[in-house]
C-alpha cells in the first residue's frame, strides 16, 4: 500500500457549481442542454445506422432529412 | 492443427488503443462534447466579450486582472460561460468513465505482463519505496478519484486527454510538437520525462532520439502500467518508474534531458522549487531543462477567464503557478539561462489568436534552462 507523505493541502474548491447561475436557471439550462445532447447523439446514431446500411444502394427515403435535421441541431449547439 | 478461436483470443489481446478508442456508439457523444466545447470557446466567449466591452465603454478600461475580475464576473453571460465550461468538464468524465468501466476487464487483461513488454517497470515496494505527497492526493481536474488509485482513473485520464484539447491531441500530436521543438546541441544519451502520466510526452521523447535511455517518472502507478504497454506496443522500450519528482532516486549528473509537462500547475510552489533542485541536482553539467506550461496573456479579460478556467476544473494551484517567477525559481535552483518561449498548438490560432482580445485562446510557455557546464 503506497504511503501518504504530509504535504500542505489545496483549499476546498471556491466555485460549487450550484453558485455558477441561480437555481431556477441551474435546472432550466441542465435541462435544455441534455435534450439537446440526447437529441443529437440520437439523431447522429440513427444517420449513422442508416449510412451503414447504405452500402452502395440507392439511399433510403428519409436520409436527407434525417442529415438535414441534424445538421441543424448540431448548428444550434456548435454554433 | 488450427487452435480454437477462445485461444487464439486469449494470445492476441487488442491493444491499448483498440481498447479505448471511440466506437460507433460513443462516437456521437464525444462529438457533441467536442462540439459544446468550440460552442463555449466561440459563440458565447465572443458574447461574453461583447458585454464586457459595453460594461467598460471607451475607456482605456482595466490595467489589471485584479480590476477586471469584479466587472467581468458582473456581467449575466458570465454565469453562463463559467455554468457551461463546468458542464462540459463533468459531461466529459462521465462519459470516460462509462467507456472504462464498459471495458475494464479487457483493459485489465491487457495490462498483464507478457514476453513482448519492452523496457523496464518499477513501482512501490521493498526496493523503492514510494511516499504520495498529500497535495496529489487531490482530485485534480474534477476526476473522481483522480488517477493514481487504479487503472479505471488512468483509462479514463488517457480518454480525457484525447478531448481536452478540443480534438486536436487525439493521437496526442501535441506532445510531438513540443518534444520537436526542444533545442540540442546533441542528441540527448539519457532522458527523464518528470510527470509522465501514461506517457503521452514519454513515447515522443523516445520517438525523437530512439538511441536514448528514456526514463518515465510517475507517482501514478496505474498510468505507468498502462504508459509501459502502450510504448511497447509502439515497439519503444522505456523504462517507467514511480517517483516523486521531489526525491528523484537518480544518481547525481546522470540526465542529459529533463522534461516536464503540463505538470508544475498542479504543485504548490514549494513542491515545484524542491523538484528544479532535484532537476539541476540530476542534469549533467551542460544538460537542459525543459518545461511545458500555462502562462499569463496579458490581456486582463482573458487571464480573468483563464483564472475561472483553473478553478471551474479544480485546479488549485494554476492561478498561484501562473503568478510565480519560474525563471527566478530556475535561477535559485542553480540552473542558468532560463527563459520561457511562446508555444503555440498546431491549428488553434498561434500569436495572431493571442493578439485578438477578441478570440479565445490558451497560451503556453516552453521555459529552457541549463545546468552550468
Amino acid at each position: 500500500m503506497t504511503s501518504i507523505r504530509p504535504t500542505e493541502t489545496p483549499s476546498s474548491p471556491a466555485l460549487a457549481t450550484g453558485a455558477l447561475l441561480g437555481t431556477a436557471d441551474v435546472d432550466r439550462v441542465a435541462a435544455l442542454v441534455h435534450a439537446l445532447l440526447e437529441e443529437i447523439t440520437d439523431l447522429k446514431t440513427r444517420l449513422a445506422a442508416v449510412e451503414a446500411r447504405l452500402d452502395g444502394r440507392p439511399a433510403p427515403e428519409g436520409l436527407a432529412a434525417v442529415q438535414a435535421e441534424a445538421g441543424a441541431l448540431i448548428g444550434r449547439v456548435t454554433g | 492443427m488450427t487452435p480454437p478461436e477462445g485461444a487464439l483470443a486469449a494470445q492476441s489481446p487488442r491493444s491499448i488503443d483498440a481498447i479505448l478508442d471511440w466506437t460507433p456508439d460513443t462516437l456521437p457523444a464525444v462529438a457533441t462534447l467536442l462540439g459544446l466545447r468550440r460552442y463555449w470557446m466561440g459563440p458565447v466567449f465572443q458574447a461574453l466579450r461583447r458585454d464586457y466591452d459595453a460594461a467598460v465603454g471607451d475607456g482605456p478600461g482595466p490595467a489589471t486582472q485584479a480590476e477586471a475580475e469584479p466587472i467581468v464576473q458582473a456581467l449575466p453571460s458570465a454565469r453562463y460561460f463559467q455554468w457551461l465550461h463546468r458542464h462540459i468538464q463533468d459531461r466529459t468524465w462521465a462519459l470516460c468513465r462509462r467507456i472504462a468501466r464498459d471495458r475494464a476487464e479487457e483493459l485489465a487483461a491487457a495490462l498483464s505482463t507478457r514476453p513482448d513488454d519492452l523496457g523496464t517497470l518499477t513501482v512501490d515496494g521493498a526496493d523503492l519505496p514510494v511516499e504520495i505527497p498529500a497535495y496529489y492526493t487531490f482530485d485534480y481536474h474534477r476526476q473522481d478519484g483522480g488517477i493514481w488509485r487504479g487503472l479505471e482513473g488512468a483509462a479514463v485520464y488517457l480518454l480525457g486527454a484525447r478531448i481536452v484539447h478540443a480534438g486536436r491531441n487525439t493521437d496526442f500530436q501535441l506532445h510531438d510538437q513540443v518534444v520537436g521543438d526542444i533545442p540540442v546541441e546533441a542528441p540527448p544519451r539519457r532522458i527523464l520525462d518528470l510527470g509522465c502520466g501514461f506517457g503521452k510526452t514519454t513515447f515522443s521523447l523516445k520517438a525523437r532520439w530512439p538511441d536514448a535511455q528514456v526514463t518515465g517518472v510517475d507517482l501514478a502507478d496505474p498510468c505507468l502500467r498502462l504508459g509501459r504497454r502502450m510504448a511497447s506496443e509502439r515497439g519503444l522500450a522505456i523504462d517507467w518508474r514511480q517517483g516523486d519528482m521531489e526525491r528523484l532516486t537518480d544518481a547525481d549528473g546522470s540526465a542529459d534531458l529533463v522534461v516536464i509537462t503540463m505538470v508544475l500547475h498542479e504543485m504548490p510552489e514549494s513542491a515545484i522549487r524542491a523538484a528544479l533542485r532535484e532537476c539541476t541536482r540530476v542534469l549533467k553539467p551542460g544538460g537542459r531543462l525543459a518545461m511545458l506550461e500555462n502562462r499569463l496573456i496579458g490581456d486582463p479579460f482573458r487571464d480573468t477567464l483563464l483564472k475561472w478556467y483553473s478553478q471551474l476544473i479544480d485546479e488549485p494551484y494554476w492561478e498561484p503557478y501562473r503568478h510565480m517567477d519560474l525563471l527566478g525559481a530556475c535561477t535559485e535552483a542553480g540552473l542558468v539561462e532560463a527563459e520561457t518561449r511562446s508555444w503555440y498548438l498546431a491549428n488553434t490560432g498561434g500569436p495572431e489568436a493571442e493578439a485578438d482580445p477578441r478570440r479565445w485562446c490558451t497560451p503556453w510557455g516552453l521555459t529552457l534552462a541549463k545546468k552550468p557546464a
